[in-house]
């Protein structure tokens, strides 16, 4: 076949049968946009996830919580976790980086003539280096604000913004319930959690502060234990465990009223919640194109109903099936591959009217559409092509000249 | 060069008398003769048409193109030899819609792989005298015109047959003598022309007339009227 003239008649032909070609594409092109738009959103709302648990739980560091459910799931023994606890693990797996958490919730926060309620949590020196969390302003607390159960305070950014505007915070002081707080720095920021909310309307205190003057409690809600080597992780997680239920005197068969998080089972939950995501999303774009290969399909055949006598006289001309057959599968190759660009353009316009909502509500900031995302739908399109075009295709180069041509 | 041997081929259908399309037809018609195939609806010339123009194969007989025995061949060999030596006018045109008259002309040259396919097209539709329509669409020309483009298409691969399906069937006298004159001009440049019809008086513009009944050759004559005929 003559190669340039072949590829100019699809195209002109595709344009001038401009209806027909564009119900051909419509499934396509819904198709790969749906899967691109749900792909990406999807991929950037797990890397957001997968950002947070590296945050919150490194990969070398192991979390002890009180309480027997994972993430709050389960209050009961909320307040089963004891210093002493912490301190024999810590002797006992040999771990001199820790820092316990205790949480006060949420606190009437009070500057001068400003109000707000702030997230109000105990930590000790260690939360710097542990949690990876400095000041950007100020400094952060001494061991001995710790010892000395000091009224000292860091604050959030926002924190620091709604109650000091325009003056620096830093020396200034504050209540917490009435209580007066020095603030000593202002945290660096964290943003928006995965939740939506502020992470930088927060205020830390010395975690011995607030257990014995403020909450007056002789537990801490969770520590989280430095293991140093992330090969050592496991181990240790199952040595801790080992002794908190001797401490606790957990008899065998009874459910611990403690919860160990390591960053390996956190990556296991999230990767259990978003597996039926990750099921659905492929299985969705498959069904749409599905549709969309029958869509071709009847197009096709009622089109190549309407061309029999075209097909005769090509025929008569000289085109051998083969001929005929390339030419109808190239139309619906060209029609499948013009529509996925069109989906692929028309997710980017979505995903642009989309950020703003997400960013606001997630925190999601730049959306990403992996390149492998597009290949793959431009492929998925063609597939869906030749899945309904082949057929048709091979129907038509098989009809008689003579008959075709009555 | 046609030469047939024996030709028949027989439609079978159900519940009915098998009908004789080609009771044993032995004809040869040599390269530049203007035949005219005559016969009444029914008496087997598309049929014939279609055999010689490897359309429809025979049940029997020979047929032998430019000295080539072609009844063994498959079909896509008979695509080929459809492509590079017989040209197609039907009556009804069969120009493609929403197509302009020169990409109708381009048509054979899609399967033919030749570089110079513009060059090609243009001449013929020049041929024809209608270089000044080459990018109106096939609905936007006379019915004359349409015929005229569908000549170009069937000389662009430059055929050594011709073969015309009632041509004249839905013109008027005007364009009937433009289409016969251009038949005449490709006859003399040594094309073997066909021209099937049942109208005597385009019968008698050939050289030579072949009256068909039931199937079956009637008569054969040379025809003394066509005034400056090659032969």
């Amino acid at each position: 076949m003559n190669k340039p003239l072949l590829f100019r008649s699809v195209f002109l032909r595709l344009w001038r049968y401009k209806l027909k070609s564009i119900f051909m594409g419509l499934g396509v092109a819904i198709g790969v946009l749906a899967t691109v738009l749900l792909q990406s959103v999807s991929g950037t709302m797990q890397a957001k996830f997968l950002a947070f648990i590296e945050h919150a739980y490194p990969s070398d560091s192991i979390v002890v919580m009180g309480g027997s459910g994972p993430m709050g799931g389960d209050t009961g023994g909320r307040e089963s976790l004891k210093l002493a606890d912490v301190e024999t693990v810590a002797s006992t797996t040999g771990i001199t980086q820790w820092d316990p958490q205790v949480i006060a919730g949420s606190r009437d926060v009070k500057h001068g003539g400003n109000n707000l309620r702030v997230t109000v949590t105990g930590y000790s020196e260690k939360a710097e280096s542990v949690r990876r969390q400095g000041v950007q302003d100020g400094e952060f607390f001494t061991p001995e604000d710790v010892r000395g159960r000091a009224n000292v305070a860091l604050i959030g950014l926002t924190t620091a913004k709604k109650l000091f505007p325009g003056e620096s915070p830093v020396g200034a002081q504050l209540f917490i319930d009435n209580v007066p707080f020095q603030v000593k720095g202002v945290l660096e920021s964290l943003g928006v959690d995965i939740h939506g909310n502020d992470q930088d309307n927060i205020i830390e205190v010395p975690y011995t502060t607030l257990m014995d003057n403020m909450l007056r409690v002789n537990f801490v809600s969770a520590v989280t234990f430095v293991a140093g080597d992330r090969e050592r992780v496991e181990a240790i997680s199952k040595e801790i465990t080992k002794v908190m239920r001797e401490r606790h005197q957990i008899a065998e068969g009874q459910k611990d009223d403690f919860t160990v998080i390591t960053s390996a089972s956190m990556h296991e939950m999230f990767n259990r919640s978003f597996r039926t995501f990750n099921i659905f999303v492929p299985l969705i774009a498959a069904t749409a194109f599905l549709i969309s290969a029958l869509v071709i399909l009847s197009i096709m055949q009622i089109s190549i109903k309407g061309r029999i006598q075209e097909i005769g006289l090509r025929k008569a001309l000289g085109a051998r099936a083969s001929d005929l057959q390339t030419q109808i599968v190239l139309e619906v190759l060209v029609v499948s591959v013009l529509a996925s660009l069109v989906g692929i353009l028309l997710a980017q316009v979505g995903i642009n009217f989309l950020a703003p909502v997400l960013a606001e509500k997630l925190g999601i900031k730049h959306i990403n559409t992996p390149f492998i995302v597009l290949i793959v739908a431009v492929f998925a399109a063609m597939a869906t092509g030749l899945l309904g075009g082949v057929l048709p295709a091979r129907r038509a180069a098989r009809l008689k000249p003579v008959e075709a041509l009555k | 060069m046609i030469e047939l041997k024996d030709l028949a081929k027989t439609y079978r259908k159900a519940k009915e008398q098998p009908v004789k399309a080609i009771d044993h037809v032995s004809l040869k018609i040599e390269p530049g003769e203007l035949v005219a195939i005559l016969g009444p609806s029914g008496s087997g010339k598309s049929t014939l048409m279609n055999v010689m123009g490897l359309l429809d194969r025979p049940d029997s007989g020979e047929y032998l193109l430019n000295g080539r025995a072609v009844n063994a061949l498959s079909d896509d060999e008979l695509a080929g030899l459809r492509n590079r030596f017989i040209g197609f006018v039907f009556q009804a045109y069969h120009l493609l819609p929403r197509t302009t008259a020169v990409e109708n002309v381009q048509l054979p040259l899609l399967y033919a792989d030749r570089k110079d396919y513009k060059e090609r097209s243009e001449a013929a539709l020049a041929a024809v005298g209608l270089s000044d329509r080459k990018n109106h669409f096939a609905e936007e020309l006379s019915g004359g015109q349409q015929q005229r483009v569908a000549i170009a298409r069937a000389i662009v691969n430059e055929p050594s047959v011709l073969l015309a399906d009632e041509p004249t069937g839905n013109l008027d006298s005007v364009a009937t003598g433009e289409i016969i004159e251009l038949f005449k001009m490709q006859s003399a440049k040594g094309t073997t022309v066909v021209l099937i019809t049942h109208d005597h008086e385009v019968a008698q513009k050939a050289n030579r007339i072949i009256r068909i009944r039931d199937g079956a050759v009637e008569a054969d004559e040379r025809n003394i009227q066509s005034a400056g005929g090659a032969l």
